[in-house]
């Protein structure tokens, strides 16, 4: 007891150390659980940071949309060859969907019952984002009152972003699909037939392999996901950037470029399975 | 310093790091805010300030921002630790000794961050961390000789008296 009173400092630095490391091994073996403090957190997050959130995006905006003037002349350019380009393209879809409607109609009569399409989704702002840290972690203003579960799918216009970590009421952590461990199932948009496994290179980007290593992927592929595990099938992942055969490991190792820029995302997608029923649209 | 002034101005810190200072990134890179308070706290005053709120808003950011709860709250509470020491020897009123601070602070943090993060299951690569740091050091250098220069030096000139 002595030796305590006449270290008073280092006991209390080693009791802080060893509270962190108890409150690290906790959080460590409950991922994705939320708790009260958590829950608190997260209401602090949608609540309070995003007004704020808001503001400062909408300045941003403004004052980046005064300096890019001339790209933005140049953007509405190619908007518009863009634009008649798909205007060609309804009228060939046009076509196409009164035969889709006629096997809809033999699908219902056969009452045969799809797995595709049969997700819900609810859409989100990312209300708070850390870039000071490695991890591309963030908040989004929807939880489990949405209808948002851990592990529910995240994606915006560009593709697919990640997966919730975990879910308060009104909120929930998103981890983007380049901080994964986890491996992600992917296609290749050109062949369908080529399949592989991907997950996070630890410097931001993605990397993976084919699974038959005799695959033809090049560079240049975009990938999407397979359907196989948590992601929904068709979802833009991002370009091969390198397919390289290792003779080490005997496998056609590939390097991702993702889709979306992840220092930019402002709003969110969030896919529901249909067993958690969404209120929202 | 009292303790609400100093957990105000971790609040707003922590506010603004989440919620606007995404908005002037650079690679990717970020100031942050509560590791210039924490690093200011710790150096320039005497009270235990930037231990105490580097720990408590550590909690906070990695609930939000972190998928191992507790990592920069470690972090934090290692830089503070050592800004602690670093005022015994350095002196406080040199802005070299502050931007020393800053950017040995920034480095420690990181480090000790990535340290434990690969611990526990993190997969960034060690080039990748090591690649982000110059802007790292930069931005918070900048910000904290801001601080030191133009907000603590003008107005706290008393430092010292407990009663502020």
């Amino acid at each position: 007891m002595r030796w305590f009173r006449e270290h008073k400092n280092l006991v209390a630095i080693l009791g802080v150390v060893l509270i962190l490391l108890t409150i690290m091994i906790l959080s460590y073996t409950n991922a994705g659980k939320t708790s009260a403090m958590g829950n608190l957190a997260g209401w602090l997050a949608s609540g309070v940071q995003q007004p704020i959130s808001k503001l400062g995006n909408n300045i941003a905006e403004g004052i980046t949309s005064v300096f890019s003037f001339g790209k933005t002349k140049q953007e509405n350019e190619t908007l518009k060859i863009k634009i008649a380009d798909l205007n060609k393209k309804i009228v060939s879809l046009q076509l196409t969907t009164a035969e889709l409607n006629q096997l809809k109609e033999l699908q219902s009569a056969l009452n045969y019952k799809g797995v595709k399409n049969s997700y819900t989704y609810v859409t989100a702002d990312v209300v708070a984002i850390d870039d000071s840290d490695l991890y591309k972690i963030f908040t989004i203003n929807v939880g489990t009152e949405e209808g948002v579960q851990k592990d529910a799918v995240v994606l915006n216009g560009d593709g697919l972003i990640g997966r919730v970590f975990s879910a308060g009421k009104h909120w929930a952590k998103v981890i983007a699909v380049i901080d994964e461990n986890n491996s992600v199932s992917f296609r290749v948009f050109r062949d369908v037939n080529l399949l592989g496994v991907l997950s996070g290179d630890g410097k931001g980007k993605l990397n993976g392999y084919m699974l038959d290593s005799q695959s033809a992927v090049i560079e240049g592929d975009m990938l999407i996901t397979s359907g196989l595990g948590t992601y929904p099938e068709g979802i833009m992942i991002g370009k091969v950037t390198e397919a390289v055969w290792q003779n080490d490991q005997l496998i056609k190792a590939v390097s991702i470029d993702p889709s979306v820029d992840f220092n930019s995302i402002r709003k969110v997608m969030v896919l529901s399975a249909p067993k958690a029923a969404t209120s929202g649209e | 310093v009292k303790y609400r002034y100093s957990f105000l101005a971790f609040l707003i810190g922590f506010i603004l790091q989440s919620t606007v200072l995404h908005n002037i990134q650079l690679f990717g890179v970020t100031p942050n805010l509560i590791l210039i308070l924490v690093i200011a706290f710790s150096f320039l005053f005497e009270e235990k300030h930037g231990l105490v709120f580097g720990i408590l808003f550590g909690v906070l950011q990695d609930m939000l921002f972190s998928p191992i709860i507790g990592i920069s709250s470690a972090a934090y509470f290692g830089v503070a630790l050592m800004a602690s020491i670093a005022r015994k020897y350095l002196y406080r009123d040199n802005f070299l000794s502050v931007i020393s601070i800053a950017a040995i602070g920034t480095l420690g943090f990181n480090l000790i961050y990535w340290g434990l993060s690969s611990i526990f299951g993190g997969t960034y690569d060690v080039v990748y961390f090591l690649l982000r740091q110059p802007v790292a050091l930069i931005y918070n250098t900048l910000i904290l000789a801001f601080l030191n220069w133009f907000l603590i030096r003008k107005v706290i000139r008393y430092r010292g008296f407990k009663y502020m």
